[in-house]
């Protein structure tokens, strides 16, 4: 008898988990091609670069640092992301794939600081 | 009728999201939602009305409380409450977990403490890395009252970004275990669609249902589902620290099933380490 058959035959409040587990593990599963990456440093509550260009109909990996020993949020309503980043920790941001333009992004802790620009094309 | 309400629907879409590839993304995230829905028990009482997001925050550290009430024309369904209280912390940028106290008090009965929880979420993906943001719940409830269960809770937590609109999906399944348990597994739901306006105020749609026991459902009227508007936002406090606030009125769709109305409350105050 198979796990999964063992499982769904005694336990059937798993069998939604057990299902959902293996329709999963078919959608991960293939290899992806990689994202493009690109990093940013917080630093004394600036974000280094402010203006980052990225490639416009891709999906992009935004890589964010942060030197600060304090946390900081990065947050962009235009890209409808907000992910905070620990004091001196990282955080992966995935954003796009984006139509060329320009999208601002700030620091929601330090907002009169922390800010710039993501400019796709 | 309904052919041009699609229509009209399908250009209301297009006119805010701007592309036919988000249109389609839209429908297809909303069949799923329905489908869900379409699964769908009766339920007494207030049922704790919450949508959970997969996203969660490496080191917040956040204290939660939160309620409804029911509000009906029958004295039997007028007045239950659902309220909890619960003490979070985000350890690593995938698990979120979170200690729970819930009291609950039917239309006619007293406030009771019911259940102490211990809440689990797990982000799958970073953030907008999949077509869809995925995550996973799991919560255990001691029950604290002569005669109840514990329960083993568990969600699907799905969100997808549009534009400006989450849409975000809790399929919910609920096992009793243990001392006094059925065998049965519930299935409620529990979804929203969010705009993002300002951080301070986001309106949005959400709605709840409660359909039974999976294998075993209801008539439709004996079914709960409720939809109604919702007002997010949050507010810095300074020093990593941040008011989050979350109200909103539930209209209930069935005659027996669903109280007439339900309105909802949520504040929490959070702080990044």
């Amino acid at each position: 008898m198979l796990l999964g058959d063992a499982l769904m035959s005694r336990r059937t409040a798993f069998r939604p988990l057990v299902l959902l587990a293996l329709a999963f593990a078919l959608w991960a599963s293939p290899a992806t091609a990689e994202d493009p990456s690109v990093e940013l440093t917080i630093r004394d509550h600036r974000f280094v670069p402010e203006t980052l260009e990225v490639p416009a109909g891709k999906r992009v990996r935004l890589v964010i640092s942060n030197a600060d020993p304090t946390p900081e949020e990065f947050e962009s309503y235009e890209l409808n992301r907000e992910k905070v980043i620990p004091g001196n920790g990282k955080g992966i941001v995935y954003i796009g794939p984006l139509d060329p333009g320009t999208y601002p992004f700030f620091g929601d802790f330090n907002q009169s600081t922390a800010k710039g620009r993501i400019v796709a094309k | 009728m309904f052919a041009s309400a699609r229509i009209v629907f399908r250009r209301a879409l297009k006119a805010a999201l701007g592309s036919r590839d988000q249109v389609r993304d839209v429908l297809a995230v909303g069949a799923l939602a329905m489908s869900c829905a379409c699964l769908a028990g009766p339920s007494a009482g207030a049922q704790d009305l919450k949508v959970y997001s997969p996203t969660v925050e490496e080191g917040e550290f956040g204290i939660e409380a939160r309620g409804n009430v029911t509000v009906d024309k029958n004295r039997d369904k007028a007045g239950a409450q659902n309220q909890r209280y619960e003490l979070e912390y985000t350890p690593t940028d995938f698990w979120h977990t979170a200690l729970v106290g819930e009291l609950t008090k039917a239309a006619e009965g007293s406030l009771k403490y019911n259940v102490t929880a211990w809440e689990n979420i797990f982000q799958i993906f970073p953030q907008g890395k999949e077509w869809l943001d995925l995550g996973f719940y799991l919560e255990y409830e001691s029950a604290k009252q002569r005669g109840s269960a514990d329960a083993l809770e568990w969600k699907l937590l799905v969100e997808k970004n549009f534009g400006p609109l989450t849409l975000t999906l809790n399929p919910i399944f609920e096992k009793e275990v243990g001392r006094n348990a059925e065998k049965s597994t519930e299935f409620k739901y529990a979804s929203r669609f969010k705009l993002r306006l300002m951080p301070q105020v986001e309106p949005a749609i959400e709605a709840y249902g409660d359909i039974g026991e999976i294998g075993n459902l209801d008539s439709s009227s004996a079914q709960r589902h409720q939809v109604g508007p919702a007002l997010l936002g949050k507010f810095h406090l300074g020093n990593a620290s941040a008011l989050k606030y979350e109200i909103g009125y539930m209209f209930g769709l069935t005659r027996d099933g669903s109280p007439d109305g339900a309105f909802k409350w949520l504040i929490e105050i959070e702080h990044h380490f």
